[in-house]
């Protein structure tokens, strides 16, 4: 259940501060793991689950979080949804992007300006990097995980990457078996910030094919699409990213 | 310019944080930092970190990484096949796991046990099946440009790919292969 984090900080300034920055990056993901994983028993979020707190007693990071998560829930026709068929909760849809750009506003309310944050591949760059340049980002293949398909340059901007697991050759839609499946395996997109882009990179994956169309129709959004026959469908604008 | 590179794996579950590894990379300036950010490391973690950090070359860098684990109790390291040591435990078949929310759908997989190991996955239910209700007006789409994705040769600072649905995809494959147990 793993997700890696990881920071990188440019800034000339002695390594103390550069560890402390870190210290605190990392405590505030752990904070927001305490509270929002469905994975630990006592977070907030199992508890709610449980009716074991009712709602005047939420935490204002639930409390905006669920705001949150209703409002993108409209911006994509119900396509993002923290609601499954039962009454339970899943907000980790949305609260990976937030948190990144949370901690990038911590960085930035510290006075470091050339970084990024990477939690589980959803990334806000800020500035350059070591060479003083934009940053330089693969988008990976996901056939192949080692390999990159695209390279962009890119700063101050988020990229978030929706997928599934790269699958065996055996592939089936339970609801229409000997249905042809015309499937999307990856789907980046590149926004204005980490919480945006990782936000409408869930709802527009969960779109399949469709969902490339939808970032074309969103203003500051570009994105690419990687269907399972390893084809690659890029918005209009997609271009002035790549390398 | 001084640099400095952390990451670390924060899981869900009992949380065991350790100070994984250290690791540095001078240059010119022969700069080099024993980074004790994690000092405060309440146990040693006993798997190492799946993260992967990509080195890079600059002027001067300090590299140090840190990790939490942890270790729920029925869950498997989502490398898929399993170890051979664990594999022998399972009997031969076919074993359906529990459908698992990914988010944006439900994610269910079967496990396929040959010769008491794991020897294939198969996808029962994922997420895109939600396209058969798509209601996205599809009118005055541009068209968009398509290619054949290649592999591209060059060094990039980070890598953005999948990972959200890796999560669903352990927890229905971990019932699975309880199922599966001898």
């Amino acid at each position: 259940m793993g997700m890696p984090i990881t920071l990188e900080i440019v800034d000339s300034v002695i390594e103390d501060i550069l560890e402390e920055d870190a210290k605190i990056v990392f405590d505030y993901f752990r904070h927001v793991d305490e509270k929002f994983s469905k994975f630990k028993k006592e977070s907030e979020l199992n508890k709610i689950n449980r009716k074991e707190i009712s709602e005047n007693e939420f935490s204002p990071e639930m409390l905006e979080v669920l705001k949150l998560s209703e409002e993108t829930k409209l911006l994509t026709n119900g396509y993002f949804d923290i609601k499954f068929g039962s009454e339970e909760c899943d907000t980790s849809g949305l609260v990976k992007g937030w948190a990144i750009y949370n901690a990038a506003k911590i960085l930035w309310k510290r006075g470091r300006k050339n970084f990024f944050v990477d939690a589980g591949s959803d990334i806000q760059f800020s500035g350059v990097n070591s060479e003083g340049e934009m940053w330089s980002i693969g988008i990976r293949n996901p056939f192949k995980i080692e390999e990159v398909v695209k390279i962009l340059r890119l700063t101050d901007m988020g990229v978030a990457t929706s997928g599934t697991y790269a699958r065996g050759q055996h592939i089936y839609n339970p609801k229409n078996l000997g249905a042809p499946i015309t499937d999307i395996v990856s789907l980046t997109v590149i926004g204005p910030n980490i919480y945006e882009a990782d936000r409408f990179a869930t709802a527009a994956f969960a779109m399949g094919a469709e969902g490339i169309n939808f970032i074309e129709n969103l203003k500051g959004f570009e994105g690419y699409q990687i269907s399972k026959d390893g084809i690659a469908t890029m918005t209009s604008n997609f271009g002035e990213y790549i390398k | 310019m001084k640099k400095i590179f952390y990451s670390i794996v924060v899981l869900s579950g009992l949380a065991v944080y350790a100070f994984a590894q250290n690791q540095n990379i001078s240059s010119t300036t022969s700069q080099t930092l024993q980074s004790n950010a994690a000092s405060n490391a309440l146990t040693l973690i006993n798997t190492p970190a799946t993260t992967t950090t990509m080195a890079q070359t600059s002027t001067s860098s300090v590299t140090s990484s840190a990790a939490t684990n942890s270790t729920p109790k029925n869950t498997v390291q989502p490398t898929v096949p399993p170890k051979p040591t664990i594999s022998s435990i399972y009997k031969d078949g076919t074993f359906t796991g529990s459908v698992e929310n990914a988010s944006y759908g439900n994610i269910q997989v079967a496990a396929i046990i040959s010769g008491g190991k794991l020897s294939n996955v198969q996808i029962l239910q994922y997420p895109s099946d939600r396209r058969n209700s798509i209601s996205v007006n599809s009118q005055a789409l541009p068209i968009l440009i398509s290619e054949a994705i290649q592999s591209q040769n060059a060094n990039v600072n980070v890598v953005s790919g999948a990972t959200h649905s890796s999560e669903a995809f352990v927890l229905s494959l971990q019932s699975a292969l309880t199922q599966a147990k001898n």
